[in-house]
């Protein structure tokens, strides 16, 4: 039996935008302005167990990266709870949350903006070592780093350089390596390969392989893009606005997708075959998260709405073992 | 299509790269303070600029060694001298190359000194800008809330009223003298500072780097310090040269007015305005060789302002 | 058959910078028929774009076309005047990019963008030109062309911004579209919608498209023809169905065979390794020599661009067995 390292039992956040003063005096000469409340997460509930690596798919906006930053810690949810081995994150304190914090790191999107241009490779990845104290002494902290680069495939002779004189893929290594330097159990790769050119992409994907082999790490593995989810997940997580609206491990999602929307996104998904392939796109626009559809998300978009779904929340249901769909045609 | 597979017997393979390092890519290693001067260095005229702004400094720093005359020992000024055009020559044999005022005050050092106070005034009230609005507009764009609301708002106020009516209402109060005068400067000019210093910050902490370095639980002021602030830096510089250019045009202009520094410590602009009165009756240099001094700084730093916007601008750089 | 609509060959555009020159394009050849889609597939800095700048004469200083021939219709547009060039742009020739907003202008509505794009190039009354942007709109699938026309570009979705923008490259019946990496940067449910449109449209109006991409994804369902670039040079060349399945490059195959779904799930993908070489610092000789598992000191020479078959040219000395790709 795995352990749960983490899990999200009801999770929501909201994003307030609150009226500011000229649009307060608009509304008194009858202007009409109001709060506006973005659910970027809405009640999402799952688990990630030990060693796993469950995929987290959906299209843009939809709210994975706000979840990706509840589950490292940098954003707090508005409501529900997030356990990390078994105890809620508000419980810890002192040494403990500190400890959790930094076994959950986070690997980013954009190789530019995710390094500080003003450091070293070397004060990039030995800062928070030093500063927690997983190293003391210059010495330490030089060879720490030496590791943490020959892992992710750098050479440390590199170490006293600046950013910029790294290429993309070079410079997301050194995110990772980053990361790795405090130890972590779990990764959050938030779209962690999507900048990258193709050929480069293979040679960071093959990186995360290695290391959850060498390191037994847990990850969280953020992308929109299905192919790449599919090689690396053992489970996927599909969102839909805000929602999760199917759960299944990949093999089975793939050979037999549940959710309507999982069914379109797979169809719709480019892929690489010779054949000129007519698509049978679905219809309409993804909605705004400011003013979601009712009942079921997906419904003014799905070929099989019925009524039901334009009134009731379809709820996560377990239609097999280990596979959850939200869709009222499992009723 | 064997022609064109076969591997050709004897030959080297190369391009064995090793399989993890990536080695293809060697960049190379170049310090930012290289860089940085080498892009400066892409504009002549910004240079010259530069070259000027160092000239003119050393010589206020080091004024009392260079000048000829120290222009406020009364003991050296002779009225007899007073009003000679340039380039004549002193009773004890030095030549007055710029002339001299009523006062028979050898002009070339008046504006050597007086150099030094219109700097010293303009760097000083931007540095304590730069402090006090550099800190002001990071706490509002770290803080956010109500903190900001209210900062930014002032910073609104402060700016929607001309510079110079500012200073001139706050001198009008305070009265004359050094202090006075860099108080009144460093009140108009911190708002300028708080907001662009904000605008940056804000910018900057949506970055990754900085999520990063939440996630990895470094201290919040580390966050700040370390990593926050010396991004927001580079667009301060920028307007902070600028603006000590207008600190030292400001300056001049109050002190021209009269409600700037005390003619015990006389600006450039104060002695514009000395010889202001002199000018209708043909003794032109006077005022005229302040004013060149005057102009020539602040269009030199400006010059090096603009170049400095180029080369930080991050926009700007492939 | 018919003539061809664009016949490049030998196409050089160079940048001319204070760091050196940079060979952005440097050996671009395919002929294009009508209504046939070619895809141009490349990593990021292969000069895919600036082949589309070429091609409408957009190249802007430092850069310059300084070699090879653009047959558009017969007619030789190299060395042409901008004149010529502003003639063709927007109606015979349309591009469209990767961010919309490059052809919108954010602060004038849809019909008063579109009615100018008409005028620009044809007299013609308020009335008919309004038809005629109704009738683009709703080829691009916008749903209530009429009632849409009179918004702003900020009042629409991306996707639906995209159309707007495929709309106005359509109101001339060009014969060539250049499209620039236009569903990138949005969602697979809309890009999928929008190839659908696309490739309606080149079959039905007969108008030749390029379609430039990093992802060859995107290509193998849509296009005709691929192109490879790397390093400036169009590297192989051949129908879709020949670059996908049998690909003789090295490079085309270490894409394909890196491609996550060509690999057994949860073992290493295949991948190519080192790194795009600069612009500024090419190897001599064949630019994908340091990266290629092939590579021999012959390969400091330049390979030619030959036909190894019928309609599938290739830049090699060692090409790769033409075996299926690994499925
Ligand atoms: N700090 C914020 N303030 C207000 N709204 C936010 C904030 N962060 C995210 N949102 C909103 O929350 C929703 C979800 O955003 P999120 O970034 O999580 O989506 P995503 O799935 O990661 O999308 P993408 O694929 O584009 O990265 C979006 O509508 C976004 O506009
Ligand atoms: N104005 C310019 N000055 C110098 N070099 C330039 C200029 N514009 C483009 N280049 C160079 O030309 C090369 C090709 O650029 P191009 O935009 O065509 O690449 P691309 O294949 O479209 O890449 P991407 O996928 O990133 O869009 C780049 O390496 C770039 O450095
Ligand atoms: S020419 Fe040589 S280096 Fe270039 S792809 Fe062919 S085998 Fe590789
Ligand atoms: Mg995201
Ligand atoms: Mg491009």
């Amino acid at each position: 039996m795995t352990e749960t390292v983490m899990a999200l039992e009801h999770v929501s956040k909201r994003f307030v935008k609150s009226i500011d003063f000229a649009e307060r005096i608009a509304n008194v000469v009858g202007a009409n302005y109001r709060e506006q409340v973005v659910r970027a997460v809405d009640e999402v509930s799952f688990t990630i167990e030990q060693g796993e690596v469950l995929g987290l798919v959906g299209e843009s906006g939809c709210g994975k990266s706000t979840l990706g930053r509840i589950v490292a810690g940098v954003l707090d949810a508005s409501a529900g709870t997030v356990r990390w081995h078994g105890k809620s994150f508000d419980e810890l304190t002192g040494d403990e949350r500190r400890r959790a914090q930094l076994a959950v790191q986070m690997i980013f999107q954009d190789p530019f903006a995710s390094l500080n241009p003003r450091l070293t490779v070397a004060d990039i990845v030995g800062e928070a070592p030093r500063f927690h104290g997983l190293v003391s002494g210059t010495k330490e902290q030089k060879d720490h780093v030496a590791e943490a680069l020959r892992r992710v495939g750098l050479d440390p002779t590199y170490a006293e350089r600046y950013p910029h004189q790294f290429s993309g893929g070079q410079r997301q290594r050194i995110g990772i390596a980053r990361a790795l330097a405090v130890g972590p159990e779990f990764l959050v790769c938030d779209e962690a390969i999507a900048a990258l050119d193709v050929s480069i992409q293979a040679q960071v994907l093959n990186l995360f392989m290695k290391l959850r082999d060498e390191l037994g790490l847990t990850y969280l593995f953020i992308s929109h893009d299905l192919s790449v989810v599919e090689h690396i997940s053992d489970r996927i997580v599909i969102m839909y606005l805000g929602r999760v609206v199917e759960t299944a491990p990949t093999e089975e999602l793939f050979r037999a997708p549940n959710h309507p929307y999982t069914v379109a996104l797979l169809e719709e998904v480019p892929r690489l075959e010779a054949r000129p392939r007519d698509y049978q796109p679905i219809k309409g626009e993804i909605p705004s998260p400011i003013d979601p559809p009712t009942g079921c998300h997906f419904h003014p978009r799905c070929p099989h709405a019925h009524e039901r779904c334009r009134v009731e929340r379809p709820v996560l249901k377990e239609i097999a073992p280990k596979r959850w769909s939200a869709c009222h045609l499992n009723d | 299509m064997s022609e064109a597979t076969e591997i050709h017997p004897g030959e080297v393979h190369i391009g064995d790269v090793d399989e993890v390092a990536e080695t293809a890519y060697a960049p190379k290693a170049e310090p930012p303070v290289t860089r940085f001067w080498r892009e400066f260095r892409q504009s002549p005229v910004a240079v010259l600029g530069l070259a000027v702004v160092v000239v003119i400094t050393l010589a206020a720093v080091f004024a009392p060694f260079i000048t000829p005359q120290n222009p406020y020992d009364l003991a050296q000024l002779s009225i007899l001298e007073g009003r000679l055009p340039p380039m004549s020559q002193s009773m004890d044999g030095m030549t007055y190359w710029l002339g001299t005022d009523d006062q028979g005050r050898d002009m070339l050092s008046a504006i050597i000194y007086g150099l030094r106070i219109s700097l010293g005034i303009g760097a000083m009230s931007t540095f304590i800008a730069v402090l006090i609005g550099g800190s002001l507009g990071l706490l509002a764009a770290y803080y956010g809330g109500r903190i900001e609301s209210l900062i930014m708002r002032v910073v609104d106020l402060q700016l929607s009223f001309p510079a110079i009516l500012v200073a001139l209402i706050l001198l009008a109060v305070l009265g004359r003298g050094v202090d006075k005068v860099l108080i009144a400067l460093v009140i108009v000019q911190w708002a300028y500072y708080a907001r662009t210093i904000r605008g940056q910050a804000l910018v900057e902490r949506r970055k990754e780097y900085i999520e990063a370095a939440r996630c990895l639980a470094l201290s919040d002021r580390r966050i700040v310090f370390r990593h926050l602030l010396p991004n927001c830096l580079p667009p301060v510089i920028v307007v902070g040269t600028v603006q000590v250019a207008n600190a030292i045009a400001l300056e001049a202009t109050l002190s021209f007015l009269g409600v700037g520094v005390p003619i015990t410590e006389p600006s450039l602009g104060l002695l514009i305005s000395n010889g202001y009165g002199y000018m209708l009756s043909g003794d032109y240099w006077i005022s005229f060789f302040p004013g060149i001094a005057l102009v020539i700084a602040v269009v030199s730093l400006n010059l090096v302002g603009d170049q400095l916007r180029d080369v930080l601008n991050p926009r700007l750089q492939r | 058959m018919t003539e061809p609509v664009l016949e490049v060959s030998g196409l050089q555009t160079h940048f001319f910078t204070r760091a050196g020159v940079a060979k952005a394009v440097d050996g671009v050849d395919f002929t294009l028929k009508r209504g046939e889609i070619m895809g141009l597939v490349g990593e990021s800095g292969s000069g895919k774009s600036i082949t589309g700048f070429s091609l409408i004469g957009l190249v802007d200083p430092p850069g310059r076309i300084v070699g090879g021939s653009i047959r558009f219709k017969g007619e030789e547009l190299v060395g042409k005047s901008e004149e010529t060039w502003r003639q063709l742009r927007g109606a015979r020739i349309a591009m469209i990019f990767q961010d919309p907003m490059m052809t919108l202008n954010p602060v004038l509505r849809i019909d008063t963008q579109m009615i100018e794009a008409i005028r620009a190039h044809r007299k013609v009354s308020d009335r008919e030109a309004r038809a005629r942007c109704v009738e683009a709109l709703g080829k691009v699938g916008i749903p209530s062309p009429h009632e849409r026309l009179t918004a702003y570009p900020h009042q629409f979705s991306g996707g639906m911004r995209q159309r707007v923008a495929i709309a106005i490259a359509l109101l001339h019946d060009p014969d060539l579209i250049i499209a620039d990496e236009p569903t990138t940067a949005l969602d697979v449910t809309i890009q999928a919608q929008i190839l659908h449109e696309m490739k309606k449209l080149a079959r039905e109006t007969g108008t030749a498209l390029i379609w430039i991409t990093h992802d060859l994804a995107v290509v193998a369902g849509l296009a005709d023809q691929v192109s490879v670039m790397y390093g400036g040079r169009i590297v192989e060349q051949g129908t879709t169905a020949t670059i996908v399945e049998r690909p003789r490059h090295p490079y085309t195959r270490g894409l394909i065979d890196s491609v996550p779904s060509h690999n057994a799930r949860g073992v290493p993908l295949r991948q190519i390794r080192g790194m795009a070489p600069s612009l500024l610092d090419m190897p001599e000789g064949c630019p994908f020599r340091p990266r290629c598992p092939n590579a021999s000191a012959r390969c400091r020479e330049e390979p030619e661009n030959r036909e190894i078959a019928p309609g599938h040219r290739l830049r090699c000395f060692h090409a790769v067995e033409p075996e299926p790709a690994v499925r």
